[in-house]
C-alpha cells in the first residue's frame, strides 16, 4: 500500500461523517455508516500494516543486492557498496523496518543507475547477470504486491454507481 | 481542504460572471459531477443580457483545487487551447472565462458551456467490447479526425503559443522527461526502483519529434462525450501543452485505456489507427516513437497515481479517490517492467 494505514483509516471516517452520512436518506443506513466511523476509531490504535509482508521483501532486496555484490567482486567498475544491516531485520520496529525497506530501495535504485552508466565498461557476463538480478527482484516484488491487489473498481468510482 | 459550500460558489460565480458580461446574472442549483480526478466540475444554468439579448446557457465550472494532485493549478493553458482550436474541426466546448486569482473562487477556474453526451469508460464488465461494431467504427474514426485536426492545427500566432512544452523538435520528449521527474520527486515518499529503470530508459531512447503540435495529454477512451452515436466533445484538457505528436498516439494506445481489447481505446486497431492517422493529418507516424511514448506513458500515469496517494497521504485533501489510485500503483509498476523488458506493447 502507498498511503499510511492511520491516514487510510482518517480519511474513511471523514469521507463518512462528511460526504456520505449527510446524504444517505435511510435512517437505518445512517446508523451502519456511523457504527462503521465507530469501529474505525477503535480498530486505528491496535492496527499496523503487516510486518511479515514488509519483512518477506526487505529479504528479498538483500538478496538481491548481496547478488549483485557476489557478481562484481574483483571488477574494477563496482557498483555502490553495499553493507549488510549488522542487525537482523526481524529485532526492528515497524518504523525501523519501513526505513530500512526505504533505504534499500534507493540501493537497488543506485546500482540500476551505475548499470546504466558503466555498461558499456563493463563484462557483457558481469551486465547480464546485475541486470537479471534487479529485473529477477523487481519482477517477484511486483508479483507479491499484486497477489495482494483487489481489482479496482475505478469504473464504479467514475460512474457512482454499480458498472 | 478545499471545500466551499454551494451556496458560497454560487453566489461567488454570480458576482464573477456579472462582471464579465457587466449586467444582472442568474445562477441555478450547482451539480456536482464525479468524473475526474483532478479538476472540480460543477454544471449550472445561469442567465445574463449581453448587448441587448438574453443569454441562456448551461454552463460547467472546473475548478483546480488548492491540494489537488496537479497542484498547483492553472486554468489558463486549457482556456487558451481551447479558445485556439475552437473553429479548428476539433470536437471541443466554448469557453468563456477563467482566472486564476484565488479571490474569486479561491482556487483556478474556468467556465464553459457544458456539452451533452455520455462519456464511455475504457474499464469494461467482463472484459467484452464496449461499442458495438457501428458504433465503434464511427467513434474510432472520428476520435482518430480529432486528433489528426489537433496534431496539425498551426498554433503559430494563436492563444496557443502561450503553451508550456517544447518548441525544439530534437527536446520535446526531454521537455516531458524532466517535467515528470519532477513531478515525481515532488511526490515519492519511497523509492521505486521500476520508476527510476523507467526514467532510465527513457532518457536513453527518446526520439526526436517530426513536428512541435498542440498536444491534448490525455486524449482517450474516458475522456470524450458521445451523443448519438457521435463525439460530442473531447474533454479533459489539464495536461494540454506543445510537444511530439507521437505522445497523444502513444497514451491512446497504452493498456490501460483498452485492457484485453485489441483495440486502442477500445475503437481501433492500431494498423488502421496509423494508416488513417498518417492519411488524415499528413505527419507519418513512426511505430517506434509510438512504443517511446507507450512507455513514456505508462511511466507517467504510474507517477500520477504515486502523486495521488501523495496528496491523499499530506492529509489537505480528503478525496478517497486519491488513496484508491495509489492501491493501484502496483498494476501500472507491472505494465511498465513488461514494457522495459521489451514485451510487445
Amino acid at each position: 500500500m502507498n498511503n499510511s494505514l492511520n491516514r487510510l483509516i482518517d480519511g474513511i471516517v471523514i469521507a463518512l461523517e462528511r460526504e456520505i452520512i449527510p446524504r444517505v436518506d435511510d435512517a437505518y443506513a445512517r446508523g451502519q455508516a456511523f457504527a462503521v466511523m465507530d469501529l474505525l476509531r477503535n480498530m486505528r490504535p491496535r492496527l499496523q500494516w503487516s510486518r511479515e509482508i514488509t519483512l518477506a521483501q526487505v529479504a528479498l532486496q538483500e538478496a538481491a543486492l548481496g547478488r549483485v555484490d557476489d557478481v562484481c567482486r574483483g571488477q574494477v567498475e563496482r557498483p555502490p557498496a553495499y553493507t549488510p544491516a549488522a542487525a537482523p531485520s526481524i529485532m526492528l520496529d515497524t518504523t525501523e523496518l519501513e526505513a530500512r525497506r526505504d533505504r534499500l530501495e534507493a540501493e537497488v535504485c543506485g546500482v540500476l543507475k551505475w548499470l546504466t552508466e558503466h555498461r558499456a565498461t563493463l563484462a557483457a557476463a558481469v551486465a547480464n547477470s546485475v541486470e537479471e538480478t534487479l529485473t529477477n527482484y523487481m519482477r517477484e516484488a511486483i508479483k507479491r504486491e499484486l497477489a495482494l491487489t483487489a481489482n479496482p473498481l475505478f469504473a464504479e468510482i467514475s460512474r457512482g454507481a454499480n458498472a | 481542504m478545499y471545500q466551499p459550500s454551494e451556496t458560497e460558489l454560487r453566489d461567488r460565480l454570480t458576482g464573477f460572471i456579472a462582471k464579465q458580461t457587466g449586467g444582472p446574472v442568474t445562477v441555478g442549483e450547482l451539480t456536482r459531477y464525479s468524473v475526474g480526478f483532478s479538476w472540480l466540475t460543477y454544471g449550472f444554468e445561469a442567465t445574463w443580457e449581453e448587448g441587448g439579448e438574453r443569454q441562456h446557457r448551461q454552463l460547467i465550472a472546473r475548478i483546480g483545487p488548492p491540494d489537488g494532485v496537479f497542484a498547483p493549478y492553472s486554468a489558463v493553458p486549457q482556456f487558451v487551447a481551447l479558445k485556439a482550436i475552437e473553429h479548428s474541426g476539433v470536437p471541443v466546448p466554448r469557453v468563456y472565462w477563467y482566472s486564476d486569482s484565488h479571490e474569486v473562487l479561491g482556487a483556478p477556474f474556468f467556465l464553459m458551456e457544458k456539452v451533452e453526451g455520455e462519456a464511455p469508460l475504457p474499464w469494461v464488465p467482463g472484459g467484452g467490447a464496449a461499442f458495438d461494431d457501428v458504433t465503434r467504427a464511427a467513434l474510432g474514426e472520428q476520435f482518430v479526425a480529432g486528433l489528426a485536426r489537433l496534431h496539425s492545427f498551426d498554433w503559430h500566432g494563436t492563444p496557443a503559443e502561450q503553451l508550456d512544452g517544447a518548441r525544439d523538435v530534437a527536446q520535446a520528449a526531454a521537455a516531458q522527461i524532466d517535467f515528470w521527474e519532477r513531478y515525481l520527486r515532488r511526490h515519492e515518499r519511497q523509492p521505486y526502483p521500476i520508476l527510476e529503470w523507467g526514467l532510465l530508459w527513457l532518457r536513453a531512447n527518446s526520439p526526436r519529434a517530426p513536428r512541435i503540435s498542440v498536444i491534448h495529454g490525455d486524449y482517450r477512451i474516458g475522456n470524450f462525450l458521445v451523443l448519438e452515436g457521435r463525439i460530442s466533445a473531447m474533454l479533459d484538457w489539464e495536461l494540454v501543452h506543445l510537444g511530439d505528436p507521437h505522445q497523444d498516439l502513444g497514451w491512446m494506445c497504452m493498456r490501460a485505456f483498452r485492457g484485453r481489447s485489441p483495440l486502442m481505446c477500445h475503437l481501433i486497431a492500431r494498423d488502421e489507427l496509423y494508416r488513417r492517422y498518417q492519411e488524415l493529418s499528413g505527419i507519418v507516424v513512426d511505430p517506434r516513437a509510438v512504443t517511446f511514448y507507450e512507455i513514456f506513458g505508462t511511466f507517467t500515469l504510474a507517477v500520477m497515481h504515486v502523486g495521488a496517494a501523495n496528496c491523499f497521504e499530506s492529509g489537505n485533501f480528503d478525496d478517497l479517490r486519491m488513496a484508491a489510485m495509489g492501491a493501484q500503483l502496483w498494476r501500472l509498476l507491472a505494465q511498465l517492467e513488461r514494457l522495459l523488458s521489451g514485451e510487445a506493447p
